[in-house]
């Protein structure tokens, strides 16, 4: 009896709410496109903006403003015939001459398989484990370097097996190497510089790029420290 | 009885009543159905414009993103116009609320480009619209909005912006205050680039930016310090017909055409026509060759220290033999007598038929309007007249006719159109003619090459690119008669000789001697270290890689070159 005489009610209530819903979906709707409207607003005042820039950009660097920066400033001219290299025989051969080069090349390769090798050792032993004495051996024998860096480099991905296997008598070696790697190594003489630096910038991203997951590279370098001046020290030492 | 008489008037009443209130509900239920009907109609189209409105901006005839104009890019891209939104400052002086005295000080102040009583005039004028500044700056706006007049309006306009400023501006060319092209390639491509179906993409010029600089700030210097009066250059792909490069001097920049000097706007490339001299001798060799006169560069001539040719004309040379010599002598040492005697060989009416085929009697073949006419001896092309053709005097042409002529000499003999637009799909390579042969335009390579090698075009070397190419300096005729002091020096030069893919021209509008020439005016002193500056710079940037040990071919004229001790 009472459902009955609600009935309209229930009715009236039903299809309000069904309105009332349908009204929010389509308000709903009205505001994503509002907002993509908005999106789509902000996207065609940037490119706006972007081309904008890249004109005022293209001006300023015109043809003509930068001859004029060149000729006052920059000074550079045309590469001349001779510095073209057309085959890679002459371009060994360009390499050969230059004994330093040489050199530099060796330390490179030297240095990347330490770092690599480091970076392998697990992190808490390391830092407990600095040995100072060995630091001089290992940094002080730059006698002959292009022999055993090579060996080293080809012996790398081995090695990180074999220190999974024994930690143990590997890691004293490997902190080391990290050390002089960073650029700490400036008070060594003028030729062991430039060769330090060059290691460290080079072979350091593809280094971490390499390092295995379990090290995150910060912990490391701060675990590396504590060695770090001692080993520097020695090393102008030793030089 | 009371209940009869209390029905009596209930049914007396209600025989009226049905009808009354049939009404009333028909005319309710009328009413009702008018607002539900209103109601429906007004939530119908509101449903309707919810669901049919389109709110996305994709609407092209709207978008903001397509200028006004289309840009104009080089070969790589790099834009050579384009339109921007720039600022500009109006009055209303008849709606002028200040006083217009103090208003004029203040603009003058920020507007120094008038004075203050042309600004106290234009705003006592009473007009009712008139630009204070156009493309202004940010800060000026904000300034002069400072002001507070409110008959000050700012509106942002299309304003033609080339961002390289004076760049290859003959080739562009600019536009008047409506935003039409009124020279360059804005003119020929008006159309183009105002319909606004095309001109969203930009348009792609045959241009490259960086060797355009470089011919540019090469021609200038050698402007400058030769006090010329105007240069021209041109770098061609020869095979192609594409310019890459096309500059006359004076600059001129097209942000403000009417700037600058007077005959800045005249396109001395395509417009101005030149004798250009003895860059004309390897055509007639070239002439002399297909009709079968010249069969070795070892031919034998004459060459006297002074060549008689009738009417009390005499031809003469700067380095006269004074003995015999060879083509490949007269060449080299640019004999004007060897080779009048060629010309005189291959004759008037060979020499004007190849000179049609070659394009030289007509405007030179571009897009641009800027076209000049060529002169030619006309109807008195008799034997003298034929002579003085064969080595580039009595006939004036354009320096992209000469750049053309090479192209055509050294493609293999094809002669094509130049044009300023990048060949690729729409625009494919033209049909070319063929006016030499195969065989005649492979061996001149080593001919020009030895000009440049250990002829008169020395100073054009650039070592490594194998430059070859031919020296022309022409006296200027001077109210009617040629003047030994103005000289119009040219080099036209095609590199790599060995496989030619590019074809520089150099010009320069009487040029001066100074101390380092040794007092000489003439190409090879001025005009030729040009082209090789400008070969040096640009070649790697063309993919010619510079090699030492590459050469033209040179057995054909090495051994008709006799050794002599230097002049």
């Amino acid at each position: 009896m009472i459902a009955r005489s609600f009935k309209s009610v229930i009715w009236v209530a039903t299809v309000g709410g069904a309105a009332l819903s349908c009204y929010m979906v389509s308000l709903r709707v009205a505001t994503e496109r509002a907002d993509l409207a908005k999106v789509e607003r902000q996207i065609l005042a940037a490119k706006r903006d972007i081309r904008m820039l890249q004109t005022e950009l293209g001006t300023r660097g015109r043809m003509t403003q930068l001859e004029d920066w060149n000729a006052n400033v920059l000074a550079l001219s045309a590469p001349t015939s001779a510095q073209f290299v057309h085959d890679n025989v002459t371009l060994a051969r360009l390499e050969r001459h230059d004994a330093m080069a040489a050199d530099r090349a060796a330390a490179e390769v030297r240095m990347a398989s330490a770092e690599t090798g480091a970076a392998a050792v697990p992190a808490q032993p390391q830092a407990q484990a600095p040995k100072p004495p060995q630091v001089v051996a290992a940094v002080a024998h730059p006698a002959p370097p292009a022999h055993p860096a090579l060996h080293q480099a080809s012996y790398t991905p081995p090695a990180k097996t074999a220190l999974a296997e024994a930690p143990k008598p590997e890691k004293p070696k490997k902190p080391e190497r990290q050390a002089k790697a960073a650029p700490t190594a400036k008070p060594a003489d003028k030729k062991a510089a430039p060769t330090a630096k060059l290691a460290d910038r080079k072979p350091a991203a593809k280094t971490l790029a390499l390092a295995p997951k379990p090290i995150p590279p910060k912990r490391l370098a701060a675990h590396a420290k504590p060695v770090h001046h001692p080993a520097a020290a020695q090393e102008s030492d030793a030089d | 009885m009371t209940a009869y008489v209390a029905i009596e008037p209930r049914l007396a009443a209600p025989a009226p009543r049905p009808e009354g209130l049939a009404l009333t509900y028909h005319r309710l239920m009328l009413i009702m159905l008018v607002f539900a009907g209103v109601t429906m109609l007004i939530a119908s189209r509101l449903l309707y414009l919810q669901v049919a409105t389109d709110r996305s901006i994709g609407d092209a005839g709207l978008n903001p993103l397509i200028p006004a104009r289309g840009d104009i890019v080089d070969r790589n891209g790099v834009p050579l116009a384009r339109s921007i939104d720039a600022w500009t400052i109006a009055v209303h002086p008849d709606r002028l609320l200040g006083n217009p005295r103090e208003l004029a000080v203040k603009l003058a102040e920020l507007m120094p480009e008038h004075s203050a009583d042309d600004y106290l005039k234009l705003l006592k004028s009473g007009k009712s619209f008139a630009y204070l500044s156009r493309r202004a700056l940010p800060e000026l706006v904000s300034a002069v909005n400072a002001l507070g007049e409110p008959a000050i309006e700012f509106s942002r306009e299309p304003e033609r912006l080339y961002p390289q400023t004076g760049l290859a501006a003959h080739v562009l060319g600019w536009t008047d205050s409506e935003g039409h092209g009124v020279a360059g390639m804005e003119k020929v491509l008006d159309q183009r680039l105002t319909n606004p179906a095309t001109r969203g993409a930009p348009v792609e010029l045959s241009i490259d930016t960086r060797v355009q600089a470089a011919m540019e700030s090469e021609l200038l210097a050698a402007m400058q310090k030769f006090s010329a009066i105007g240069a021209a250059g041109v770098v061609l792909d020869l095979q192609t017909g594409e310019v890459l490069a096309m500059t006359s001097l004076p600059q001129l920049n097209p942000n403000k055409p009417g700037q600058g000097a007077i005959d800045a706007g005249f396109n001395r490339a395509t417009l101005g026509v030149y004798e250009l001299g003895s860059t004309f001798k390897p055509f007639t060799v070239a002439m002399a060759m297909d009709s079968g006169i010249i069969k070795s560069f070892g031919q034998i001539y004459n060459c006297p220290n002074a060549l008689p040719v009738g009417g009390g004309f005499t031809i003469t040379d700067t380095h006269p033999f004074g003995r015999s010599c060879s083509v490949a002598e007269i060449m080299k040492e640019s004999s004007n007598i060897g080779t009048a005697q060629i010309a005189a060989q291959v004759g008037s009416q060979r020499q004007q038929d190849f000179l049609r085929r070659m394009g030289f009697l007509e405007p030179v073949q571009i897009e641009l309007h800027e076209r000049g006419r060529t002169l030619t001896p006309g109807a008195n092309w008799g034997d003298i007249a034929t002579m003085t053709v064969g080595y580039g005097h009595g006939i004036a042409v354009t320096p992209l006719h000469l750049a053309l002529g090479y192209a055509t000499l050294f493609n293999g003999g094809i002669r094509r159109p130049a044009t300023l637009v990048k060949i690729g799909p729409g625009h494919p390579v033209a049909e070319g003619t063929r006016v030499f042969t195969e065989e005649t335009s492979r061996r001149m390579r080593g001919l020009l090459r030895l000009v440049v090698l250990d002829g008169t075009g020395k100073k054009a070397e650039a070592p490594g690119y194998r430059v070859g190419g031919k020296t022309g300096t022409a006296e200027k005729l001077q109210g009617g008669h040629y003047s030994g002091s103005a000289v119009v020096t040219t080099f036209a030069g095609v590199f790599p000789m060995d496989a030619p893919r590019y074809v520089v021209v150099a010009m320069l509008d009487d040029p001066k001697a100074t101390p380092d020439t040794y007092g000489f005016h003439t190409a090879g002193w001025n005009v030729a270290p040009v082209v090789s500056r400008v070969v040096s710079r640009v070649g790697a940037l063309l993919g010619v890689a510079p090699d030492p040990s590459r050469e033209a071919d040179l057995s054909e004229v090495l051994p008709y070159v006799k050794r002599e001790a230097a002049h």
